[in-house]
């Protein structure tokens, strides 16, 4: 398991099945992988230790820029970002890892009230994400998640 | 022609003569009759062959004509045509300039005959001319009109009586010619007169439709007796007479609204600033049951002969109400705006903390290890905060539904927000009684929807007393056509006063100083109207007092429900 800036957590999950780093061995695991973006370093390691707990493979990206590149490496199932963040924001972050990644669920996450003028610019550059609002709580998280 | 008759009765010929085309020419109208008249009796009277009436005409425009006719059995009016005009010579001179009658015997004799270039004499093809007359026709201004030619072949045809006979009838042809002039004058000047009516008539309408186009009211006030007078539109305004004088206190004196009423002047000069001709003011009238309207007038220093002292004023008045309305409903959604900007900055601040310590509170308490004592006070925490994180979402009033509307299960949103209050209303002792029929369901948002019934809640129970209970009816019912769900939040606290009940949708009113925003009724009204319902309230202050508010919600939806029920209305 990715270790997270803050090891909050170092205890393994219970999970039956291990994760090495083996981001290449795609087939082995049936946990979906999440790839959990904001440049606050404690909601992205608290989502990730939360998952992590929930029947996920959790990693954090604490920029768009890194979010893409992790993505590039290996496409995730599913990912969590922020949109408010510097120089490349979520929604940017979510275009880009699209084109790389189509098959792979983008939720974004924001603390903003905009949150309609978020979705109305992503559908102007032809996308659309689904859009989650901060605060939540983590069973709804988990249980829209698994939706 | 030529018969010799005796004395008397030629004299008497001639009278009569004389008297017909008095008659004739006093009586007519026509220039050309005149002139032709005249040069035939004329020619009768003095027994000529041949004659002609060189005369001018002006026309109304100022254009000068040189015209002439001609009389006579043998004239060839072709070859007197061909002839040039009589020119200033000693023969034609005195009659042209008016001065004198020319008469002679023989012309071919006449010493002033024959002297002058080029033909010294009568041109070619001129008529056989010796015995020859001409009387000038001269206005009794002394203006001369034309002149009277008469010729005979033979000389020694005209008598001295004859020149009196031709002249008195020159004189009253001159004056029958003045009198045409005079009408014809007179019938421009009508045509002027009547174009200029035509044409004030039409610029009165433009000036009425752009009055009535801008709703411009005119009045005029005298300084002399402080009275003002309005027209029909202005009076309107006042509530008083149009069209007469008025003293100007009467004016206003029930038509100004108080506070606008004390700064009237009681000099209407003092509204004109020192060195200026215009003013303009605002001020507002109130007219029984049309409420208050502000007035816009304008006012221009209107002055005497003498264009330096004041008489007066005059001026506009004009309805800006609805100018005014617009402007206060821009500074409110100025307002409005401003306090969006800054509840969503924090808001944003607030939800990055409230989603940290939510996380870390779920961490703590789902941690195998943690004592089951200590997992009890962590969800505690967990409920207190997600109460604040309903909190931030209400009172900053902006949260916005991510999600399509779909079908909300109104019974699971009305409990699930009791749930939420449940501990707000133990520490106030209060009860809940809710009682739904089953299966309410509309579509809409859920996150909305449940703001709204937070939002009723808690004003529920801000407003109830300890040991008061709060009843929830819900049911299926058709408003309108319009089949839906009604919901009741029904308290028992002190009744809303009735100077509150017009402000309470108001954005920015609220009756809880230090801590309401005044946003949460109207936030709730927009989202019950986005969903195509209505909310409304009954309210009772004094004994037995409570409020019930009630909400409909279209089952269908809000594009279903504005298609049936053209207007949404707030039953108040």
């Amino acid at each position: 398991m990715n270790p997270t800036l803050l090891c909050i957590d170092t205890r393994k999950p219970g999970f039956p099945v291990e994760s090495s780093a083996g981001h290449e061995s795609e087939g082995e695991e049936t946990l979906p992988r999440i790839l959990v973006v904001d440049d606050e370093v404690l909601i992205a390691d608290t989502i990730v230790q939360i998952l992590n707990r929930n029947g996920f493979i959790a990693e954090a990206a604490y920029s768009g820029e890194d979010a893409i590149e992790a993505a590039k490496r290996a496409c995730p199932e599913l990912v969590l970002s922020d949109v408010q963040m510097p120089n490349v924001d979520g929604v940017e972050a979510a275009i880009a890892i699209r084109a790389a990644c189509p098959e792979t669920r983008i939720i974004l996450f924001s603390g903003q009230a905009a949150t309609v003028e978020i979705l109305a610019r992503a559908l102007e550059r032809g996308h659309s994400f689904e859009l989650l609002p901060k605060p939540i709580h983590p069973t709804q998280l988990i249980q829209h998640l698994r939706s | 022609m030529g018969e010799r008759k005796t004395g008397t009765e030629k004299n008497e010929a001639q009278l009569r003569q004389l008297i017909d085309i008095g008659l004739l020419l006093a009586s007519e109208r026509s220039l050309d009759v005149i002139v032709q008249g005249a040069l035939d009796a004329g020619l009768k009277l003095c027994g000529a062959a041949f004659g002609a009436f060189f005369y001018n005409q002006t026309t109304p425009g100022g254009e000068r004509y040189k015209l002439y006719k001609v009389s006579g059995t043998e004239v060839d009016l072709q070859s007197f045509a061909k002839l040039p005009m009589p020119r200033n010579t000693d023969l034609f001179a005195p009659v042209f300039e008016g001065r004198a009658i020319v008469r002679s015997d023989d012309i071919l004799q006449d010493s002033r005959y024959g002297k002058n270039a080029p033909y010294k004499g009568m041109p070619a093809g001129h008529l056989p001319v010796r015995s020859y007359l001409s009387v000038p026709v001269r206005s009794r201004g002394g203006e001369v009109l034309g002149a009277l030619f008469y010729g005979h072949p033979e000389p020694n045809r005209f008598e001295p009586g004859s020149e009196d006979l031709v002249a008195i009838m020159a004189s009253q042809a001159a004056v029958a010619i003045e009198n045409t002039r005079l009408t014809e004058k007179l019938q421009h000047e009508m045509q002027l007169l009547e174009n200029a009516r035509q044409l004030q008539r039409i610029t009165m309408q433009r000036l009425q439709q752009a009055l009535q186009a801008g709703q411009l009211g005119i009045w005029t006030w005298n300084r002399e007796d402080d009275t003002a007078e309005l027209d029909e539109r202005a009076a309107e305004f006042y509530g008083v007479q149009p069209n007469v004088r008025l003293p100007r206190t009467e004016v206003y004196r029930d038509a100004v609204y108080g506070e606008d009423a004390a700064s009237i002047p009681d000099d209407m000069m003092q509204r004109l600033a020192p060195g200026k001709d215009s003013y303009s003011v605002e001020f507002r009238v109130v007219k029984p049951g049309q409420g208050i309207r502000w007035l816009l007038a304008h006012g221009l220093a209107l002055y005497g002969p003498d264009g330096k002292e004041v008489v007066g004023l005059s001026g506009t008045v004009q309805d800006i109400t609805a100018r005014k309305t617009q402007e206060a409903t821009l500074r409110q959604s100025e307002k409005l705006a401003a306090t969006g900007r800054l509840a969503a900055t924090i808001a944003h601040e607030i939800n990055n903390p409230l989603e940290a310590v939510t996380n870390l509170i779920y961490l703590c308490k789902t941690d195998p290890v943690v004592p089951p004592a200590i997992q009890k006070l962590l969800e505690t925490a967990d409920s207190e905060l997600a109460r604040v994180s309903q909190i931030a979402q209400q009172t900053l009033g902006f949260y916005r539904e991510t999600a399509l509307p779909g079908q909300v299960n109104l019974n699971k949103v009305i409990r699930d927000v009791v749930e939420l209050f449940s501990r707000k209303l133990t520490s106030k002792k209060m009860t809940s009684d809710v009682s739904l029929e089953d299966e309410l369901k509309v579509i809409g948002l859920q996150g909305e929807i449940k703001q709204v019934f937070s939002n009723l809640l808690v004003n529920a129970v801000d407003a109830s007393a300890t040991g008061t209970a709060i009843r929830i009816r819900g049911h299926k019912t058709i408003q309108q056509g319009v089949p839906g769900v009604s919901l009741l939040i029904v308290d028992q606290g002190a009744g809303i006063p009735k100077e509150v009940r017009v402000r309470l949708f108001s954005p920015f009113f609220t009756t809880k100083q230090a801590v309401g925003t005044g946003l949460g009724l109207w936030v709730t009204r927009g989202i019950v109207e986005k969903h195509g319902g209505t909310v409304s309230f009954r309210t009772q202050t004094g004994k037995r007092s409570g409020t019930v508010f009630r909400v409909f919600l279209p089952e269908a939806g809000a594009e279903q429900a504005l298609q049936m029920r053209p207007q949404a209305q707030i039953l108040q």
